[in-house]
């Protein structure tokens, strides 16, 4: 309880309310512009939070994702353009009710269960991170090699792309991971005699030169532009919501649960809560006939599950140190800088961050509705401002982002080479989420994989020495005969369908 | 740019016998079965699987259609533009990286924002303020709020 109050004296300092406000409104107008995806957002927010305190900069990535996500349904119900992907799932459901005349009713009840979605989702993890933490205290670099595991074959699995080239992906990410000095005996790996690359490749350019400079590359080789919104003007937003919520009170309960618990999922994010819930959505629907021609009942299901993911990643980012997506991929990276060790004993050493990260996703919610509302009503503006203008602004944002972290154009080197790999690995259908989370957990999958090699003297049936840990390398592997028969099936497939 | 999978395994492939032949260079410290040599071995075998996968795939596929391109060529491929934007964009962030020490961050940011809209057909209107104030409210945020140290190069006698 201590904790808890603590956590709001350190959330409502000034200093963090005024990085809650002004991230709310970066996360919309970033949301609002599309091609521009939440963890692009937050990649170009990052060099920012590395010079703040960890709790305005866990304060300032949460607030971003989700008014993020919020604000991705604009675009898609005025221009049939998902703002973010995550708001890919009913965009035709709300395109159609703007035709209808009735955008203010599809934006409002996105901003409405976007909110409710991210409440529950907040107190699902308030309810169940303590208490998986403090099972998870008795964990040892057994348990913790099998959940690394674990979570870098979540991201294959869930991927939706085909398993070999996921699989590619993760080992690219986990080749990367082993660039710099290794852990064992402090030999250079891959360094080719560069200095720079003894630390290993810095997390913060490879981010950003993975999500935002790949970004810019699609951008500017599509030579997109935006067109005009379809309807001019929004009314009232939320006229008739309490009636709509009222209705698929149901909906919006299974949904946000739903939506946690795929958030939840390690490489699964809030696109695919979206999709599931909205595909649930459409088949226990009363009218299904209704779908496709501005169903407000998917905009429901489908607006409180991503924003509920949202917080669900959050869940084995906080206990395990394993993000639940690429923005909580990013989070951790950012806790790390800061001398932060995600995992059970945060919630024994520093509670108060935990609780803080709780209250920043309590107050984004809240946030959201003013500033959603407010984005609702200059959509127009934000919509017009050309990518043409704002891609070659984000790329020197880029640029000075990679180098401000270790003053060195070194990493500038490092974004570059690695948005040209990932603008390549896109558009050969390798998903880049598994690599960033090979990056991410690969030093620490290594890591423990040695500390119990020594433990156990070489002998690899030490990994199944302890109850959980045998439990949790029997799944993965589990998982992994799973996959290759999925690999092998896909293969098959492709032979006699072409 | 999409190429075969045939290719895209065969790329994957070679990269991966590269990692595992350079990993066998690694030490190993006297009595340990596992040294640094073991995750690149692990990951260039790993890698080197889905290689091999994409390859047996990408043949498969391409007997039972009889061919078919090698690569297919996206949009930008074919308008001279577009590749232009893409290269203008690399060329960009390329000249920053080798200009920005003796050029100073302002001069080289103002450069490539100017050069940049100009590919991208932003009208003079607009493409002067921002190129000019851009760099400037950057400076602002992360010179003085943020000390990070954006070299002044060509301007250090009037740096602020």
């Amino acid at each position: 309880m201590e904790a808890i109050i603590g956590a709001f004296g350190l959330v409502l300092d000034l200093e963090v309310m005024l990085v809650i406000a002004a991230s709310a409104i970066y996360g919309v107008m970033v949301g609002g512009i599309p091609g521009l995806t939440a963890t692009m957002s937050v990649a170009l927010l990052v060099p920012l939070t590395y010079f703040m305190d960890p709790v305005p900069a866990i304060a300032a990535i949460v607030t971003t994702t989700a008014t993020a996500i919020f604000a991705g349904d604009i675009p898609g119900a005025l221009l049939r353009m998902p703002g973010t992907p995550a708001s890919a799932a009913y965009v035709d459901e709300s395109f159609a009710l703007t035709r209808q005349g009735k955008a203010d009713l599809a934006l409002g009840t996105g901003l409405v269960t976007a909110a409710i979605g991210g409440m529950i989702g907040t107190i699902i993890l308030m309810a169940v991170a303590p208490q998986l933490a403090r099972f998870a205290i008795r964990f040892s670099s057994d348990e913790y090699f099998w959940l690394g595991c674990l979570g870098l074959t979540c991201a294959v699995l869930i991927s939706g792309s085909s398993v070999l080239k996921s699989f590619a992906s993760l080992f690219i990410g986990l080749f990367i991971a082993t660039i710099g000095i290794d852990v064992a005996v402090g030999h250079p790996r891959f360094t080719f005699g560069s200095i720079e690359l003894l630390d290993g490749v810095s997390f913060i350019p490879a981010m950003i030169g993975m999500f935002a400079l790949s970004e810019i590359l699609r951008t500017v080789a599509r030579g997109a532009r935006v067109r005009g919104p379809e309807q001019g003007s929004v009314g009232n937003v939320f006229a008739g919501i309490g009636r709509i919520l009222l209705r698929f009170r149901l909906n919006v309960v299974r949904s946000s649960v739903l939506g946690t618990g795929i958030g939840s999922l390690p490489g699964a994010g809030a696109d695919i809560a979206a999709w599931i819930s909205f595909t649930l959505s459409k088949r226990f629907s009363k009218k299904p006939e209704a779908f496709g021609k501005g169903a407000v009942e998917g905009i429901v299901d489908g607006g409180s599950a991503n924003n509920a993911a949202v917080a669900g990643a959050w869940t084995p980012a906080l206990v395990f140190g394993i993000p639940g997506d690429t923005v909580t991929a990013i989070a951790i990276g950012i806790l790390y800088l800061k001398g932060v060790n995600p995992g059970p004993l945060v919630f024994t050493q520093s509670p108060d961050l935990v609780y803080a990260v709780f209250v920043a996703f309590l107050c984004a919610n809240l946030v959201l509705i003013p500033v959603g509302f407010a984005a609702i009503r200059l959509s127009g503006l934000v919509l017009r401002v050309p990518q043409a203008v704002l891609m070659p602004i984000i790329l020197v944002f880029c640029i000075v982002g990679s180098f401000a972290i270790n003053s060195t154009v070194f990493a500038v080197w490092i974004m570059l080479v690695l948005g040209v790999v990932a603008f390549f690995m896109e558009a050969n259908d390798i998903p880049v989420a598994p690599a960033i989370l090979g990056i991410v957990l690969g030093t620490m999958v290594e890591d423990n994989f040695m500390v119990t090699m020594l433990k156990d003297n070489g002998n690899l049936l030490g990994f199944f020495d302890r109850p959980i840990a045998a439990a949790l390398g029997a799944l993965t592997m589990t998982i992994w005969v799973y996959l290759i028969f999925r690999g092998v099936r896909d293969a098959r497939r492709a032979g006699t369908t072409g | 740019m999409r190429v075969d999978d045939t290719i895209l395994g065969a790329i994957l492939l070679a990269f991966a016998v590269a990692v595992v032949a350079y990993a066998q260079t690694f030490p190993t410290l006297g009595g340990m079965a596992f040294g640094p040599d073991l995750f690149p071995t692990v990951i260039g075998c790993g890698l080197g699987v889905c290689g091999i996968g994409l390859m047996v795939t990408g043949v498969v596929r391409r007997r039972s259609r009889n061919g078919g391109p090698w690569i297919d060529v996206a949009p930008w491929m074919r308008s001279r533009d577009l590749a232009g934007n893409l290269l203008a964009v690399l060329a960009a962030t390329l000249g920053y990286i080798l200009l920005s020490d003796w050029l100073g961050f302002h001069l080289t940011a103002m450069a490539i924002l100017a050069l940049l809209f100009l590919k991208l057909h932003v009208r003079l209107l607009i493409l002067i303020p921002f190129a000019i104030a851009v760099p400037l409210i950057i400076h602002y945020a992360f010179y003085s709020l943020l000390r990070v140290p954006l070299p002044w190069g060509l301007l250090t006698p009037i740096a602020w």
